[in-house]
């Protein structure tokens, strides 16, 4: 049976384990999870002695039972925790004392920083699950967690695989953020979506320096608090905790005012402070709470509360753009990842995505693009699909809150889209229309946006969890209708009490001057009640627009905001006359890394000469005296790959002058490259990349940490014949080794060179390489023989 | 503990980016300092560590042994080691995945910067430890870490748990023997009685092993 989290009453937890097992003679470096087979006395008398001092749960000896921390210790996740669960259950028998399955981290991070992926992840929480659920265990806790994607990864295995609570308590420092950078908001935000039965906080921290970080907590969550701190703070000398049991109970006592009813130790708490907890609360019940008064979207690392404008930058979208469009059927990550950040750099606080194109597996796309943004864009997303799959392949591998962007009044809509949403515990946007199109009054509107709303709410997703877009046509040929957008929008927000998204530019189509009649409407939306408009933050009039509206309506505080961004702009020297290009060629432009001035001057020459005349006649020979520098040691690295980079304008302007006349890219050859399997050194790869991109070859970067079947699936998918390998390890040459007989075997004919740290020329043969390049510029050298 | 970016020393990463020029150019000055201050804003610093007795070479106490005969060699006549890792941190991992995308030269010269934050953050650290020893009348070798000699990278992962290092700081181990967060160190220093001797680290021991061109082009710097 399931403890009941009842609000008038306290459930105690346990204390430490690990401190206990020392104690009794575990030594250092020794696996704690393997006594229950060869001493399951001591951990029982553990668990006997926390009941006897008032534990109501107890939780099992299997904080890192995981299959990765087992390896090699000759037992399996299902041995360990059936017979951590009996020991448990046996301490227990008699009592009414319930027994959680205890999950600490794995102990590797997730890619893309580190190289588990969230699908190895969440099979090795399932195993353990599964074996707990199994052996009857009561409910599983996850503790001591700072990576919010490898916490969903553990909740979504539980979930998944059987119906015991799930309570999840996450190790935070006093700066309030985790190791890894999850902030209290995100972590409540995204746990309360996913259907977890109680948060909260564990490990790290003494009560005292917790009791900040629930008051947070409870602001943003209803969901039932849990407290396990340790022994106050620990001497980095000795390794000793710093309170007693009585100042333990009393620091607690915080807590109670707070409404947190869980409460137990971590780290240095013994039975004797939890008998002085459970004897010091008596006869007290924990305060009610008063409700969450904070809501929003998040990422794991930034929370976006929705309690003013909050701007949705759009461009991450191919419609219209062919470019855009290149970029996802090459599978440039590159290119979206920079729309991305330069959005976030125009002060976006939540970024659209959108990867739909015909013929493209959307669902893979979006999940591409979602790990990889996440790692470097510190902004909340929001799926745009119309495909449930995709946004559920979005949803699946973000870790955080997204936003799903949409569902409209369609029934077969709204029952295929709704359970994902709510599943994952993402905020979503109704579009106020249905099959019968867009309705031309904003009457209609309401009834369709109320219907939304029913259906969201009988799926159990949350009020403010349910954004309105009334949507905007476009003004220059429906005119009446600009009047009743914004009127449904005000109705919106003042009878619904819902937040309103609105795609805004859309308004101002085939008008000239098209930014005028955008702003203007942009305003008088938000005056209505638009507080997610959707934009491209990089026109700064529009931004300028949102940042005084914000002094307005008083969200921007004594105008401090406003201030910062304008006040130095009045006095700002006037932005400095870009140099006089007189004379100036693209050679020297090259060798100068001027980005700009390659641009300009590529563009200048495409009037009269062809584009591959351009790369043929001047580009390549600019590069390669570039190159030749470099060689003499005339300039380093870092300037060689500038010079690249201002090339790689030029070849940007060259790529878009023959996307508009349609013609096909141009390219000398299809090269692959990869960073093996198991390695993130990628630096040295991507300098590879850069470097032969601007020599005009087409690169396919299956970027880092790349399965070997990755790599022969590739080369032979693409059609491709020279294969760049990378390792920097001596321990993951290894998969190189693997990589390259693969390939080989595949039949598939091809060269392949390699290179990074520890390779030498003899290496390289050694593991059946072609070719050994030490440097970026001898890659350039082996493609030009092969391709001539 | 933070970091201010004058800890980064600006001649060892223009070495590191291969760049020994008497007068270097200013516009690669001008990149490193920019890149020094961005990582030193991003880095979160943290360390931990552990003082053993030692029994033999083996840190008494712990089910660990180490292997190799380097690391006897560099124990030889200590009483005790201190067993020791740091980190900057995961942000400073966004950071270089943000530069890669967004301009590779400057990428570059912001992973030679880090790799000098890690090891500055490593220096002051060790030099703490020193003077808290030698006023108690002990003297501590050079930090030595796992891959030295033949000291197996493998090592790294009886360090991390003896130091309980993604607990302590964050700090975890990938399964082919990666530290993550990538600019990390774990180390090992020992205490003797009597001063010793120090020895140049190599190589191997050096933060840009990973990519300094002058290895590669067979004329190592030596330091």
């Amino acid at each position: 049976m399931a403890p009941e989290t009842r609000e008038n009453t306290f459930l105690f937890l346990d204390g430490a384990m690990g401190t206990q097992l020392l104690a009794a003679g575990l030594q250092l470096g020794q696996r704690p999870e393997l006594l229950c087979f060869t001493d399951p006395d001591i951990v029982a008398n553990v668990h006997r002695s926390y009941i006897k001092a008032g534990s109501d749960i107890i939780y099992t000896n299997t904080f890192g039972g995981n299959a990765h921390k087992l390896a090699g210790t000759g037992y399996t996740v299902e041995q360990v925790v059936t017979r951590a669960v009996e020991v448990a259950k046996q301490a227990a028998q008699g009592t009414d004392v319930k027994v959680a399955l205890d999950i600490g981290p794995i102990g590797e991070l997730l890619e893309p920083l580190g190289t588990l992926s969230f699908e190895d992840a969440y099979h090795l929480f399932r195993e353990m699950v599964e074996a707990g659920a199994a052996a009857g265990v009561d409910l599983v806790v996850y503790e001591t967690m700072t990576d919010l994607g490898e916490v969903r990864a553990a909740v979504l295995a539980a979930k998944e695989c059987c119906d015991l609570p799930v309570y999840v308590t996450m190790t935070f420092e006093e700066n309030r953020r985790t190791f890894t950078g999850c902030t209290i908001p995100a972590m409540a935000l995204t746990l309360e979506g996913l259907g977890v039965d109680a948060i909260g906080v564990n490990c790290s921290l003494g009560p005292v320096e917790i009791l900040p970080l629930m008051q947070e907590m409870a602001e943003w969550t209803d969901l039932p608090l849990i407290v396990k701190p340790n022994a106050g703070l620990p001497d980095p000398e000795t390794n000793e905790y710093n309170i007693t049991p009585e100042e333990f109970a009393k620091q607690m006592e915080g807590f109670v005012e707070l409404g947190v009813g869980i409460l137990g130790g971590c780290c240095g708490t013994r039975p004797d402070f939890i008998e002085a907890l459970t004897r010091r609360l008596t006869g007290r019940i924990p305060a009610r709470r008063g409700g969450k008064t904070r809501h929003g979207v998040c990422c794991a690392s930034n929370a976006v509360e929705t309690n003013g404008v909050r701007v949705i930058g759009e461009r991450i979208n191919p419609t219209g753009k062919k470019r855009f469009q290149q970029a996802l059927r090459e599978h440039d990550l590159n290119y979206i990842l920079n729309q991305g950040i330069e959005q976030q750099e125009a002060g976006a606080d939540i970024l659209d995505v959108n990867v739909g194109l015909p013929g493209l597996d959307e669902p893979q796309m979006m999940a591409d693009v979602v790990k990889s943004l996440q790692a470097m864009v510190p902004l909340p997303l929001q799926i745009d699909s119309s495909d449930p799959r995709a946004i559920e392949a979005g949803l699946r591998h973000y870790h955080g809150k997204a936003i799903v962007n949409s569902v409209n009044g369609k029934r077969e809509v709204l029952y295929s889209v709704l359970p994902i949403v709510k599943k994952y515990g993402a905020a979503v946007i109704g579009l106020a229309m249905d099959s019968d199109g867009i309705p031309q009054t904003a009457e209609k509107r309401m009834e369709i946006a109320r219907r939304i709303l029913d259906a969201a709410l009988a799926h159990g997703i949350p009020k403010e969890d349910v954004y309105i877009d009334c949507l905007t046509l476009t003004v220059s040929a429906q005119q009446a209708q600009a009047k009743e957008t914004l009127s449904a929008v005000r109705q919106v927000k003042e009878e619904l009490g819902l937040h309103n998204v609105l795609g805004v530019s859309n308004i101002s189509f085939g008008l000239p001057d098209r930014i005028r009649i955008t702003e203007n409407f942009l305003v008088q939306a938000m005056q209505c009640g638009l507080d997610l408009p959707i934009i491209n933050p990089n026109q700064k009039q529009i931004m300028d627009a949102v940042a005084t509206f914000k002094v307005l309506s008083g969200e921007d505080r004594d105008a401090a905001n406003y201030i910062e961004r304008f006040a130095n702009a009045a006095t700002a020297a006037p932005s400095p006359v870009a140099a006089p290009s007189g004379g100036m060629d693209i050679s020297t432009a090259i060798a100068k890394g001027l980005k700009d001035e390659c641009r300009r001057l590529t563009a200048e020459l495409l009037k009269t000469k062809t584009e591959l005349e351009v790369i043929n006649d001047l580009l390549i020979p600019a590069l390669d005296k570039v190159g030749e520098r470099y060689e003499r040691q005339e300039i380093f690295l870092p300037q060689l790959i500038n010079s690249a980079n201002a090339s790689c304008e030029a070849f940007e302007v060259i790529k878009q002058s023959i996307l508009n006349r349609g013609g096909e890219s141009v390219s000398k050859g299809k090269i692959v490259i990869a960073t093996v399997e198991g390695d993130i050194h990628d630096i040295g790869k991507n300098i590879v990349k850069v470097i032969l991109e601007n020599y005009g070859y087409q690169v396919i970067d299956l970027g880092r940490d790349v399965p070997v079947q990755k790599v022969v699936d590739a080369a032979i998918e693409n059609d491709v014949h020279l294969i760049g390998l990378s390792a920097l390890m001596t321990t993951t040459v290894e998969s190189m080794r693997k990589t390259i007989e693969a390939l080989h075997h595949s039949g598939h004919p091809c060269v392949i060179w390699v290179g990074g740290a520890v390779l030498t020329p003899e290496y390289a043969q050694e593991i059946g390489a072609d070719y050994y390049a030490k440097d970026a510029m001898e890659t350039v050298r082996y493609a030009e023989e092969l391709f001539g | 503990m933070g970091l201010r970016s004058e800890q980064l020393n600006e001649r060892e990463i223009l070495r590191y980016l291969g760049c020994q020029a008497e007068v270097p150019p200013e516009d690669l000055v001008q990149s490193v300092r920019r890149c020094s201050r961005e990582v030193a804003a991003a880095a979160r610093p943290k360390t931990v560590w552990r003082l053993f007795p030692l029994e033999g070479s083996h840190p008494a106490g712990t089910a660990v042994t180490f292997d190799g005969e380097d690391i006897a060699r560099h124990l030889a006549d200590c009483h005790s080691v201190i067993l020791m890792a740091a980190t900057l941190g995961p942000d400073i991992e966004s950071l270089l995945l943000r530069a890669q995308v967004r301009d590779m030269a400057e990428a570059l010269v912001m992973d030679a910067c880090a790799s000098a934050a890690i090891e500055a953050v490593c220096d002051e650290l060790e030099a703490g430890l020193r003077s808290e020893w030698e006023a108690k009348g002990g003297y501590l070798t050079d930090r030595f870490s796992p891959g030295y000699g033949d000291f197996p990278i493998t090592q790294q992962s009886s360090l991390c748990g003896l130091l309980d290092v993604q607990r302590r700081i964050g700090l975890t181990l990938s399964a082919s023997g990666i530290l993550i967060p990538r600019k990390s160190v774990t180390a090992v220093t020992g205490i003797a009685d009597s001063p010793r001797h120090r020895r140049s680290r190599g190589c191997e021991g050096c933060a840009m092993y990973e990519h300094c061109q002058m290895r590669k082009g067979g004329t190592p710097c030596g330091s």
